[in-house]
């Protein structure tokens, strides 16, 4: 597995390598939370709390995304010909996919990780073990998306048909979740679909660390996020082994 | 990884069994030395991409420590069969094999033995030389030995000085030199360079073909597709021509020239835009073999003896009006070779 971490920090170095990306996404979550939320937070009625429920929801959008843009930086290398250069090394494809993997577990780390630690600060629940929890939820969500993401990628291989089909997947996965709205104040039929959306457990996962929500809300979303996360690895594995390769082969 | 690379790997002639082609021997065939001696072999190999087929039926193999050269004009096949040889891409058809190791099957295996410097070189513009040099030497399991090759063939292809510049602030020179050094550095046992030193000034140019063939001669067999003659000249123990996505031709550079047209090549500088005109009359007439366009103001002509042609040349020119500004002769090169197998003037070609 040497290698695999070898290759997730030469990628992660390469983002920190451009600081201002990373001020611009913490830059836009603090001025949402911050403005936007406290703005919407004066139009809901019925939720209590609900700015903090806002932020936090955006806390599990932004570890979605960070998922999805691991597909389109596998595509975006693709097209500059440094993916070439990485499948022409003398490793497998399976370190390869594991040092992407690895490599979106720590952009995650780098793009929600600090905005979370402050909202942990900043809601009163700053304490050692939830921070370390919060990490490592954080860490592993981001790498088990980059799954979905990277077979995304390498299915449509074209960067250009990526964005439109991610776009509009991601329209609706953010829309039809329970991250920025609790279910009991969705519709019916919206509530019955964000019950099975990943971006919904995530949410539910993260809110008793906030104190949004008691801690027994999310221990089916736990379970069931576990699960989705390990079949989103698998299958963007076997995705991304079938595309390179030509043929189906287990990890 | 284990699931990636066998553990033992199989005789040269167990894969021939494998692959259905009998047991071979000395005995029972006659090319046999010839065949063991191929580190790369190529049956019938075919890529497409969508309608346009890059690689149309190439069969051939290089022998273990010989440097071959793939010579061919701009969109002949050269860079596919480079990215297929390094399992960057896959063949559509045909079979393509790599000591033994079908490129598609154990492409893992296949990655070990082969190093490549693209045509574009694959830079990370963020990181600085150094880095993208450490990062290569972990990532092919160099360590120590390869860091102190790093050194020396970094000082040779002078980017010590730069190896704290990132890759966004390197000529385009400067990054084909690491491009490069990235292969010296490993030293594998199948390097592939493609168009080396296309934009590289003429000192790197000598710089890079010494390295080359220090490197061949430590044991390495190298591959260079170029469509730069003069260099597959100075380099090449082989050449193979492609065109159009098909080999065309493909030998020792002697034997290639002994197939091309016997006799002398008269070189002509004519007037701009004359070359043309000056083909269509010289062609057929006695004592000509062949008229080939090598650009708007040179014209080169197969003659059966150069110094009784060359008067009734210039006398059949002259009456027609076409001034001729110089005229040489000079021996048959890998540039005749190439255009007799292409069946192409420099000028079709370029267009």
């Amino acid at each position: 597995m040497g290698s695999a971490f070898h290759v997730a920090w030469f990628l992660t170095a390469n983002r920190l390598r451009w600081p201002s990306v990373l001020l611009v996404r913490w830059g836009q979550f603090a001025l949402q939370g911050a403005v936007f939320g406290a703005v919407i937070a004066q139009l809901v009625e019925g939720v209590p709390h609900f700015q903090s429920y806002y932020v936090v929801g955006l806390l599990a959008i932004a570890m979605y995304n960070t998922g999805m843009l691991a597909g389109s930086e596998l595509l975006s290398d693709a097209q500059y010909g440094v993916e070439d250069y990485f499948l022409a090394l003398p490793i497998s494809r399976r370190i390869l996919y594991s040092g992407r993997i690895l490599g979106a577990g720590l952009m995650g780390l780098l793009f929600v990780g600090p905005p979370a630690l402050a909202v942990l600060v900043l809601t009163g629940q700053w304490n050692l073990p939830v921070a370390l929890y919060l990490i490592l939820l954080i860490f592993g969500i981001s790498a088990g998306l980059a799954g979905v993401g990277m077979a995304f990628a390498a299915a449509f291989r074209q960067y250009e048909a990526f964005l439109m089909v991610s776009s509009f997947v991601d329209a609706f996965v953010i829309r039809l979740s329970a991250a920025l709205y609790p279910l009991a104040a969705m519709p019916m039929l919206y509530a019955a679909i964000a019950v099975y959306n990943p971006v919904s457990h995530i949410a539910w996962l993260l809110q008793p660390l906030f104190a949004i929500a008691p801690p027994e809300v999310s221990s089916l979303g736990s379970v069931l996020l576990i699960a989705w996360i390990i079949v989103a690895l698998i299958s963007g594995g076997l995705v991304f082994q079938y595309r390179l390769e030509g043929r189906r082969r287990l990890l | 990884m284990g699931l990636f690379t066998s553990r033992r790997t199989l005789t040269k002639t167990e894969h021939w069994q494998r692959d259905g082609l009998g047991v071979l021997s000395p005995e029972t065939v006659p090319w046999y030395n010839y065949i063991m001696d191929a580190i790369i072999k190529a049956e019938a190999l075919v890529k497409r991409y969508g309608n346009v087929i890059a690689l149309d039926e190439v069969t051939f193999s290089i022998k273990q420590g010989e440097l071959f050269c793939l010579l061919g004009p701009n969109g002949a096949g050269k860079s596919t069969f480079l990215l297929l040889l390094c399992t960057v891409l896959k063949p559509t058809s045909g079979k393509l094999y790599v000591a033994g190791h079908d490129v598609t099957k154990d492409s893992a295996a296949v990655r070990q033995l082969v190093g490549i410097a693209f045509q574009e070189p694959k830079l990370f513009w963020r990181h600085t030389v150094q880095e993208m040099i450490d990062f290569h030497i972990a990532m092919c399991g160099l360590g120590r030995v390869g860091r102190q090759r790093a050194e020396e063939i970094l000082e040779i292809l002078e980017l010590t000085s730069l190896r704290h510049r990132r890759g966004l602030e390197l000529s385009g020179g400067q990054q084909k030199r690491l491009e490069i050094a990235r292969v010296l550095i490993r030293q594998p046992e199948i390097a592939i360079f493609d168009e080396p030193t296309a934009g590289i000034d003429i000192h790197g140019k000598h710089v890079v073909w010494h390295e080359i063939n220090r490197l061949k001669a430590s044991g390495t067999t190298v591959i260079l597709a170029t469509n730069d003659v003069y260099e597959a000249e100075r380099l090449a123990d082989r050449v193979g021509i492609l065109d159009r996505g098909r080999l065309v031709a493909c030998d020792s550079l002697p034997a290639l020239k002994a197939l091309v047209p016997r006799g002398e090549v008269v070189e002509l500088a004519l007037s701009d835009g004359a070359a043309h005109q000056a083909q269509t009359l010289l062609e057929g007439s006695e004592g000509v073999l062949e008229c080939v366009i090598v650009s708007n103001t040179r014209l080169r002509a197969y003659v059966l003896h150069g110094h009784h042609s060359i008067p009734q040349i210039l006398e059949r020119l002259l009456k027609r009006g076409i001034e001729v500004h110089g005229v040489r002769m000079i021996e048959p090169s890998l540039d005749d070779v190439f255009l007799h197998f292409t069946g192409r003037g420099f000028v079709e070609l370029e267009g």
